[in-house]
């Protein structure tokens, strides 16, 4: 079975990287880091005579959770497309004639949408841990970080907001503890996209299904905050916002380890859900396309 | 000529000879019942016809031989094994093409090959090159899919389920979409490929022509069920006499074969069918001269394959 599996993998992966989507994609995702850097930079530039001197940390995490919000809904889309693109395009007839089995076929489909997604995730931390590097000129004398190397702080009015015993050791521990927590609901994502696209053989049906539950599951869970709490993509914000109010200084901002909890049982919970009921939709099911 | 019911399943001991056989195959689409009860056997060295209208159920029944889709009841065994049980063993001594050949439109037609001779296990990329040959498409082969015609497709179809040197392959409509050259080419090809390397094949069509000058064995499926299954030689050979009789005036000739109580089973070309023997039309010939009718053409023979069709799927033809 990990021979035929490794094989649809390679022809899942020859195909994936063979289209333009994935490259589209990848444009936007670089887009938001760059962009929450660059304007970092012009902030950081104006505030050498304002009080309000901002920390990196903040654009790191910022930038991370536009990135990571583009990677959840590039998830949802991959993976949307990637059953229900079999039976549109009715390719389906040339892979199951073969001796591979529906398991293989779904088993492979799944790994790809893993792997495509911590690939992407692992690319949006590193890209933009190097931005953070790059634009704010973190590793040199003088840097407009300096703040947090040298103890000083930021007021807003006669709040203090930097709080000077922060030091970039533990908010790189934040950055990291944040990135770690938002794996799960990425991966979540992706397999809701995957559950939407067993059940449809049109990929139009697909894609509109799986973006309009997932802004409408997104949008419950920002206006219902206490049950919001239980969508699996919520908890992509969970760390990187945490992250960022203790970047930004606010030192009543705790890690709260039930949160923390829930941002890991949640999404691993509603993924197996999905990948599980997407199989069992996905082995039963006629292909009449 | 065996028809559905006097064709029960062989016992095991005949499993050996036959590639491929259906039992009790059965589909049902809600109260559509699209294949109904359909024993099906294909052995060693056939060029099997699945013949039937749109509708009839052949492509229904080829999607179950390659587990496309569950069957409501019934089972079929390939190669003495069940598909469902063992797909993978199974799979892999089979090439298929259902329907209209499908392919990933962003890469050429021989990457779409090589991947998925890939997931047949297979590397070696001259045995692509050497399918794109068979089928006529080695100048085409580096063009991508989405400038393919439907003919293009089909062939590249036809190559996909050359890849592995299958032994039993099963090709949905293969001639569809092809101009004249193309489907003589594809016929050359099959009965090439059944005769010197002894493969085994399974066409569905709704081109009797095309059946009649490809295939030995034949099964008539109308409205899901089998009608006739049998040697499209014996078939022939036991077909009905049927004579051609052309002669005016049509009233007065008419007239003659009403007298003569001599059924007359259609038109074909402004000469009529008739349902008799040889030695019959020396004495309706004689009555026709009578009624002073002119005779234009008086030829003895059988029913031909479409006439066997149209006569067991309830149809007529007409002039």
């Amino acid at each position: 079975m990990m021979s035929r599996v490794g094989r649809l993998v390679r022809f899942e992966m020859a195909k994936l990287f063979r289209q333009k989507l994935p490259y589209v994609v990848l444009f936007p995702i670089v887009a938001s880091i760059l962009l929450v850097m660059v304007r970092g930079l012009d902030v950081q530039g104006e505030a050498v005579a304002d009080p309000r001197i901002r920390n990196g940390f903040e654009y790191l995490e910022t930038s991370c959770l536009w990135a990571l919000r583009l990677v959840s809904v590039f998830a949802v889309v991959i993976a949307s497309l990637s059953l229900s693109g079999e039976a549109s395009q009715g390719t389906y007839r040339m892979i199951l004639v073969r001796p591979v089995t529906r398991t293989d076929v779904f088993i492979s489909k799944a790994l790809v949408i893993a792997v495509v997604v911590i690939v992407l995730f692992i690319a949006t931390a590193l890209l933009s841990y190097l931005m953070l590097h790059l634009v704010h000129g973190f590793w040199r004398d003088g840097s407009y970080l300096s703040p947090l190397n040298e103890g000083r702080y930021t007021l807003m009015g006669e709040e203090v907001l930097s709080d000077p015993n922060r030091a970039k050791e533990v908010l790189a521990a934040d950055f990291r503890l944040a990135m770690t927590l938002s794996i799960l609901p990425l991966l979540a994502s992706g397999f809701f996209g995957l559950l939407i696209s067993s059940i449809f053989d049109n990929t139009g049906a697909a894609v509109g299904l799986a973006m309009f539950l997932a802004i409408a599951l997104y949008g419950f869970a920002t206006v219902d905050r206490q049950a919001g709490k239980y969508v699996f993509s919520h908890s992509l914000e969970y760390g990187l916002t945490v992250a960022k109010h203790r970047a930004e200084g606010y030192s009543d901002r705790k890690w709260e380890d039930e949160e923390i909890q829930r941002t890991w049982m949640v999404p691993l919970l509603s993924g197996v859900v999905f990948l599980g009921a997407a199989y069992g939709i996905f082995v039963k099911r006629d292909i009449l396309t | 000529m065996e028809s559905a019911a006097l064709h029960p399943a062989s016992p095991d001991t005949a499993l050996k000879e036959v590639v491929l056989r259906t039992e009790g195959l059965t589909k049902r689409f809600g109260a559509l019942t699209a294949v109904d009860d359909l024993n099906l056997e294909v052995r060693r060295g056939d060029i099997y016809g699945l013949l039937g209208l749109n509708g009839a159920g052949k492509t229904t029944t080829i999607r179950m031989i390659v587990r496309l889709i569950a069957p409501t009841s019934g089972r079929v065994l390939a190669f003495g094994e069940d598909v469902r049980e063992n797909s993978l063993a199974v799979l892999n001594r089979i090439g298929a093409m259902v329907e209209i050949p499908q392919f990933y439109p962003y890469l050429t037609g021989k990457k779409n090959l090589e991947l998925l001779y890939g997931l047949s296990g297979g590397t070696d990329s001259a045995r692509v090159d050497e399918c794109l040959a068979l089928v006529g498409l080695e100048d085409r082969g580096g063009d991508r899919v989405r400038g393919y015609s439907q003919g293009m497709r089909q062939r590249l179809g036809l190559a996909q389920a050359l890849l592995t040197k299958p032994e039993l392959i099963i090709l949905d409509e293969p001639t569809n979409g092809l101009d004249p050259q193309g489907i003589i080419d594809i016929r050359q090809l099959i009965q090439r490929l059944n005769r010197d390397f002894g493969v085994t094949f399974l066409i569905s069509s709704h081109l009797l022509h095309e059946i009649e000058l490809t295939c030995n064995r034949v099964a008539i499926v109308h409205h899901g069920k089998l009608r006739v299954q049998d040697n499209v030689r014996r078939m022939l050979e036991h077909a009905k006499a049927l004579a051609r009789v052309r002669a005016e005036p049509f009233e007065e000739a008419e007239k003659v074969f009403a007298l003569r109580k001599v059924h007359v089973v259609g038109m074909q070309d402004r000469a009529f069918r008739l349902k008799c023997g040889p030695e019959a039309l020396v004495d309706i010939a004689a009555a026709l001269h009578a009624a002073g009718c002119k005779i234009w053409e008086l030829t003895p023979g059988r029913e031909t394959l479409e006439e066997i069709f149209l006569a067991e799927t309830g149809r007529k033809r007409h002039a």
